[in-house]
Parts: C-alpha cells; structure tokens; sequence
C-alpha cells in the first residue's frame, strides 16, 4: 500500500457518513499504519483516540460494535464501493477501478453528491427501473454490486434489488409496422398479465404467417438476434454496460471468475398483439398489475414511416459521455425512451441531434423558447447534412410547412399544447402534427414543463420514442417523478467535475460575495414588512451596486465578456441605465434581443450586458466569462444551476487556474444569506465549492463608483421607496412566471378566462413575457380591421 | 453642568446598529446613537445585553440555510 493511498483513506475514514463502519477502518488502518510505519504523531493520536471511545462505548453497551456484523472481505483495499443497508452506496473515487465502478452506479443508482474524494448514491426503484430498462438484469446488479463492495452485500438490499427489479421490465410494448405488440421474454409473465379481462380483451390473435406460434400458449416467438443498432457517428451500441460487468481488470483485480452474465443474443421474445386502441388501457393496467411496460422502437425495420436523409457531418465529434449516453438509449438495437441528463454546455444538443442521426425518420424538437427554436435549428445545420428545406420551425412567429415526407420540426411546448382557438394557418400545421407518426421526439429541459402541459403534449403527438434532455433533473416542488411515467427512466447523468477535468467543461471559479447593508437601506429593511419591499431592498443596496460596477470593470479590463443576471426587472433597469449598458428582459421584442446578442457576441465595446430571467435557459452566449449575480429567484437551486451553465461552455483561453467566474452577489444581514446557500445546495452536490468573499479587496479606492456618496445612496433609497407597490408587483408577476407549478394554480383558479391565463403561463413557459404570443390572447381585435378581407388572404396565401 | 448616566457603551456595525434600534422599541430599552458604529445604553445591564445578543442570534439563524431543513 503506497503512502498516498493511505492518506486518502484515511481521510475517508473520517468520513461521518461512514460511522457505522469506520471502527472496521480505524481499526484496519491501525495496523497497517504499524506495519508500514510512515505516519505522522498526530493521526496515530486520532486513531488511539478513536480506539479508546470505541473501548468505552463498549463497556457502556449504548454502541453497537459492528465489526462483527460487517465484516470486511478480505481484498476488501481494491474493491471500491461500501454498501448500506438503507441504499445509500458510498464510492472512492481514487480506487483503481473507479470508472468502471461508477458507469456502473451510475446505471443502476441516482448520484446523491459527487464532491472530489467520496460520491454517495442511493438505489431507489426509479434508479433501478432505469437499469433493468437499459438492459441490466436482476443477478447482474446482485453480482456486481457485491463484487464491488467492500462488505459482502447485505440483506436488505439484496432484497430490495430483486423486488424492485423482478416486476419492472419485464415487458415492453413493441410499436413494430405500426402495430403495437406486447413482448416479454418470460412467457409466464404474458400469460399472468392476459389473466386480465381487460388485456386480454385488447388482445388480437396472430395472423402474420412468418411468425412462428407456440403451440400450447398462441405467442408470437421471435427467435432475434440482437446486434447493436449502429449509433450515427460510426459506433457500436451496446458497449456500454458490458465493460462493467465483462471487465477484464475488474476481475483480474478481484480474482474471481464469473461467468459472461449479459448474454441477450438467443433470447427467445414471446409477445401477442394488442388493439392500438387500447394501448393506453393496457399500459394503465400493466402500471396497476406491477409490470409497468417498457416502450421500445424497433426503427430499423420499421418500413412504413419514410427514411429521413440525415447524417452527422463526418467533421463532427461526439465526445465520449455523449456516446455513452447514447449507446444507453440505443442498447439493443431499439430505441428506448428515456431522460439524459448532461451539464450546461456539455453538449446536449449534439446528443439529441445524433439520435436523430440514429433514428432517421420525422423529427419533433420541442424547446421552452423561439429563441431556441432558432438555436436548434442552427445546430442541426451545424452538425448535421439536413437540408435547409427539410427542417421547420413552427412558432407563433414562424409557421413553415413541414416536409411531406420526413423531416425536422422544431417548435415550442405551449405551440403544442395550447388549448384555445387557433389561426388557420396555425391550425393546418398543428394537424399535421398530431395526424403525423413521429420517429422520435426530443424534449428540452424536460425539468422546467410541467407535468400537465407534457401529458397534453405527449398525448397530442404519436410518438415512436422520447428523447428528453435536462441539465438539472431537478425541482422545487420534488415532483420530477412523474417525468419517469410521462418519459422514460433516467437512461444516464454525467459527473460535472469529470467533465470539467477532461476539458470539456470551463473551469469555474464560484463566489458569494457579501455585501454589507447600509444603514439606511437596512433601517427600511428592518421597519418594512412587505416581502416585496424587503427584496427590493436588498436588490437595490448600494454596497451591491457599487461591487457590482467594481467587478464589471475589473472584468472589462481582463478583457472577459459579462452577464449580469437581476430577477428583479425594477433592479435590472437600474442597474443598466445607471451603469449605461444593454438589458435584455421580458417585454424585450425577439428581434432586439437577437441584435443585442449579436453586438455582445461580435462588438468588443460592447463587454457587458444585463438579463433578466429569460436568459436563465437556451440562450447559448458562449462568448460570456462571467456571470454577476444581481437579484434571483429565492432558493431556487435550478436557477443557480441553470446561470452557471451559461458559462460551462469550454473556454479556449485559460490563463492561471480558472477561466471562467460566477460571482453572486448578496447582501448581508438579510434573507438573501438564506436563499444563497440553499440555491447553492445542487451545485455543492455536484462536487463545486463557493468561496466567500466578505471584502473585495481595493473597493475603496476605487474612483468614481456609482453612489458611493451618502447623499447619492439617500436619493436612491428614496427612490426605491417611492417606487412603492408598483415594482413589488411587477416582481411578484414576473416570479408567477417561471414558477409554472404556481402559474398551473392561478389559472385553475380564475377558470372563467381560461384562455387568457393560459395565455399568460404560456408565454412565462416559453421563456418569460414573451409578445410573441399576443396574437392569441387579442386576434379579434386585429382582424376585426382587416385591409383585406380574411378570405381573400388565405386565398392569396394559398396562391404562393 | 456634567450629567452622568449609567449604561453600556456598545459597539458594532453599521447594519447591527441599526438592527439595535429596531429592538430597542420592542424590549423596552433606551439607545442614545453617538455615532455610526456606537450606541450608547442607557441603563443598560447584562440583562438588555443578553436579550439583543439573543435577538441577533436569532437573526443570523433565521438566515442561515441549513442542509437539514430541506423542506423548508
């Protein structure tokens, strides 16, 4: 045992997560801490310590020793992972078999924390569907879960393994030539579901003449060999899983032999056909029966949609995770449906776009913005050979006809799923959507939908397979559950901190910066009882406004591009006229927003600008550097996430250690302190740290900042005073917005002007107050003064 | 003529001082501000003291997030 290796270990010994087996570490390393003789006085003093409260506690009798319960194997030094008996696995990320160890939690288990020494995962019975549903079975998990362990594996999560994963995926519903079959490859388990009034009445008897029908039972059997479907990109699905439990080093290390237990090629699949009628009937009572079904496509020899013609160009690279990710989704030929989660700027458009590369039929990409509509399509020209006729976008602005054939649709979740009247124009292309067969459909930042407008979605567009990509699975109102019924299992998550290792994320530096209140602001801080008041407060104090232009200009003088991020549009406004740059936010029209970008991108005068929360999501600047956090939204810990992505894209120049910064702004003494550091929580999960900087250094020479007079702050805190409820409400409206959980509630409850507030959440869902969808909410008005009449125009559009 | 008042002379941060203050009304005490960052309690004790340590206390809990109140 080398010494480094004995450092970390102890380290992890430390570990209080661990405590019920750090006696077995103490006690382990004790030894050979004797024996290798290379330790300092003061561990050998922590280690005598330990002992000794160990012997105490055992005379007391209130502790359990566990040495005797948990005992650790043997080689237990090259085995990596401990087990609890709750599910909670804890991995060492410096074991020599970590990477294969973790694609294999990864598969089987949802990452708790991930900080750099010691990863914590829990087994949950979605984590556990999700690996039976990319392919791994019962035994495996068992096997290698033990192998891996430290401990033999104990009882209970044996157990809960096998309960969790005898039931589910088990069956899948197969979509074959456009006829739904349920397929099982133990036929007891079709013969217990048709036990079922209700499936076996949606049963159809077989009549293809090519399939061989077994005698006894009436199932179809199809004697398959399953090869791995060919991943666009020239690589081989299905490699994924096996490295973990085929790995040469993994049992060289461990010296055991097991046998090849993923052995999928002579399955036998026995399945029966089932009315696409009632398709939703029997999924609903396979749910209720324990056998939720598995959705697969078998595009490979679906003859009845029409091929799309799209590649990926052969200069485009996939970057390792994006395989892997993807040959989770294609792992046995088929595609399945699923979630991947990938970081901000890791690429999650390219992942999508090679599945349709894989797929090759019609194409539906929903995102939550037109402006990212625009940002898809120019990534699939980008990375693909589609031709430009072959795509369309169809937004409340742009309504292209889409391909008669096959093709790519890129449009907007409310376009879709909104309810009410719409234009004809809208309306003829919208049929087209609903009456189409789609191959595959790609959902961005599945997180921010809620589960309402998905069902309504889903249910409106007849899809083979279900793409979705997120960057932070992850809600405030914990029910990202459903998104396991509505889509699919989670089919893989990176690691933040491996990406940002391997480059292909930025290195970012993250800093809370505390400002202190002064003491007038803090005076109304204190007297003010209104929640709205307070916040703008705190938004508006002047030592944040002064570290705020202090770090702008220290950037601008770097030469980095900035954003700065303000929830509050009253602050935003400030901020941006008082320090004379550009804004961007709600009621900002699409076509100046794009032209704003563009000199930000392109102008090098033009090195900050300001953006309210409609640039939390798709607005891809990878030119930014810097992200300030002025005003956000509570304790979002999405929102956090969401910012610092947009300033994870992989930055080329890199002088010194971190190439990238967030700093968030907060003021002291006030509620922002406690909404800082929950909406941290995620990023500290991922494994990043914030540092605080209570005192920027040299703030006070600094010349010329805005209000640093006491004059000049008392006008300002007069002003915000006077600004009154007004801009206290236009924050509550505008924090109604992204809330779509608390916009869903507002329009049950004025259900009178339905439309209206649909209009309203819908415009907030697609990336805040958005005109765009005005046209909705007022087209009478508009038509009603019509230069020609409505019948003559359509007939003139019909024309061209 | 010189006045002698018995008391706690009190220092601390802008912010703090005015969070003082703002106590001062409800646990009954009296300040006499001298400057920005001094106050001056008049007939102040270890009692008033404990109680505005108290309160402020309560204050940086009260915005101190914790792991553990997950659901808050």
């Amino acid at each position: 045992m080398s010494s480094g290796d004995s450092n970390l270990k102890r380290r992890r010994g430390g570990n209080t997560g661990q405590s019920s087996k750090s006696y077995n570490t103490w006690t382990d390393y004790e030894e050979d801490l004797e024996e290798s003789g290379e330790f300092n006085q003061s561990i050998k003093k922590t280690t005598n310590t330990s002992s000794a409260t160990l012997t105490s506690s055992e005379e007391k009798g209130s502790l359990l020793d566990y040495s005797k319960r948990c005992i650790l194997k043997q080689d237990n030094k090259s085995r990596p992972i401990w087990v609890c008996p709750d599910g909670h696995i804890f991995l060492e990320t410096f074991s020599a078999i970590y990477k294969q160890a973790s694609d294999f939690l990864v598969a089987i288990a949802e990452p708790v924390c991930r900080p750099q020494n010691i990863h914590e995962y829990q087994l949950t019975p979605y984590s556990l569907y999700a690996a039976v549903s990319v392919g791994l079975e019962t035994n495996d998990i068992i096997t290698v879960l033990g192998r891996l362990s430290k401990l033999a594996l104990p009882k209970e999560v044996e157990q809960f393994v096998r309960q969790c994963t005898q039931s589910y995926g088990k069956v899948k519903l197969v979509l074959q030539k456009n006829k739904y079959f349920v397929e099982s490859a133990y036929p007891e388990v079709l013969e217990f579901l048709l036990k079922d009034s209700s499936i076996a009445t949606a049963r159809i008897k077989p009549t293809l003449e090519e399939s061989v029908v077994d005698p006894k039972t009436g199932f179809i059997i199809n004697k398959e060999v399953v090869t791995g479907a060919q991943i666009s990109g020239g690589l081989q699905a299905n490699q994924s899983l096996d490295p973990v439990l085929k790995n040469d080093a993994l049992s060289n290390l461990l010296e055991e032999e097991e046998e090849d237990t993923v052995n999928n090629s002579d399955q036998h699949f026995h399945s029966f056909e089932i009315d696409p009628q009632q398709v939703e009937e029997v999924k609903k009572r396979c749910i209720q029966l324990d056998y939720p079904v598995l959705e697969e496509y078998d595009f490979r020899n679906d003859t009845v949609n029409p091929n799309l013609n799209i590649d990926l160009k052969p200069t485009t690279m996939i970057r390792p995770y994006q395989e892997k990710s993807l040959s989770k989704m294609f792992g046995n030929g088929r595609a399945r449906s699923g979630i991947i989660v990938l970081p901000c700027g890791a690429g999650k458009s390219l992942s999508g776009i090679t599945a349709a590369c894989t797929v090759k039929k019609s194409i539906l990409v929903l995102c939550t913005s037109a402006v990212s509509v625009e940002q898809w399509k120019y990534q699939f020209k980008l990375w693909s050979n589609i031709e430009e006729r072959q795509i369309s976008k169809f937004t409340s602005d742009n309504k292209e006809k889409i391909s008669n054939v096959a093709g790519v649709t890129i449009t907007t979740y409310t376009m879709v799923a909104f309810g009410g009247r719409r234009s004809a124009e809208s309306l003829k292309i919208m049929n087209e959507i609903t009456n189409r067969e789609w191959g595959l459909v790609l959902l961005d930042e599945v997180h921010v939908v809620p589960a309402a407008m998905f069902r309504k979605v889903l249910t409106v567009t007849k899809a083979h397979c279900k793409l979705g990509l997120t960057a932070t699975l992850l809600r405030e109102d914990e029910k990202i559950q459903d998104l396991n019924f509505l889509i699919g299992p989670k089919l893989y998550e990176a690691n933040w901190l491996d990406l940002q290792k391997a480059g292909f994320l930025a290195n970012v530096s993250c800093s809370e910066v505390w400002c202190p209140m002064t003491a007038e602001f803090y005076k109304e801080y204190l007297i003010n009882d209104s929640q709205g008041k307070k916040k703008l407060l705190y938004t508006m104090n002047p030592n944040k406004f002064r570290a705020c232009e202090y770090l702008i200009r220290f950037h601008e003088q770097r030469g980095d591009k900035i954003i700065v991020f303000s929830d509050n549009v009253y602050a935003l406004q400030k901020y941006a006229k008082g320090l004379g740059r550009y804004f961007i936010y709600g009621p900002t029209s699409g076509h100046e927003r794009m032209s704003i970008l563009s000199k930000f991108q392109h102008d090098p005068t033009v090195r900050t600008i300001f953006i309210s929360k409609v640039g939390d999501t798709s607005i891809d600047i990878p030119e930014a550097t810097v992200i300030i956090q002025v005003s956000s939204h509570y304790g979002s810990r999405r929102q956090e996430a969401q910012r610092l992505g947009r300033i994870l894209r992989p930055k080329p120049k890199s002088d010194g250690l971190y190439n990238a910064f967030f700093y968030s702004l907060v003021s002291k003494d006030t509620q922002e302190m406690y909404y800082s550091t929950k909406r941290q929580q995620f990023l500290i999960d991922q494994g990043y740290s914030f540092k605080v900087i209570s005192e920027l250094p040299g703030i006070d020479q600094e010349v010329n900042l805005k209000y640093s007079s006491k004059q000049d702050q008392l006008d300002l805190l007069a002003q915000v005073l006077g600004e009154g409820e007004d801009s206290g409400k236009n924050e509550i409206l505008e924090e109604d917005f992204d809330d779509i959980t608390r916009g869903a509630k507002k329009s049950k409850s004025s259900a009178p002007t339905v439309s209206r507030t649909t209009g309203g959440s819908t415009r907030a869902l697609s990336g805040g107050n958005d005109m765009n969808y005005m046209e909705y909410q007022a087209p009478a008005i508009y038509k009603s003064i019509p230069t020609q009449h409505a019948l003559f125009k359509q007939r003139a559009k019909n024309k061209q | 003529m010189v006045h002698v008042y018995k008391g706690l002379f009190l220092e601390c941060d802008p912010p703090t001082k005015q969070f003082v203050e703002y106590i001062s009304k409800q646990e009954h005490f009296e300040v006499i501000v001298l400057d920005e960052t001094h106050l001056f309690l008049q007939g102040g004790d270890e009692k008033v003291i404990n109680s505005i340590q108290r309160r402020i206390d309560d204050l940086q809990n009260q915005n101190t997030y914790s792991v553990f109140d997950k659901d808050q």
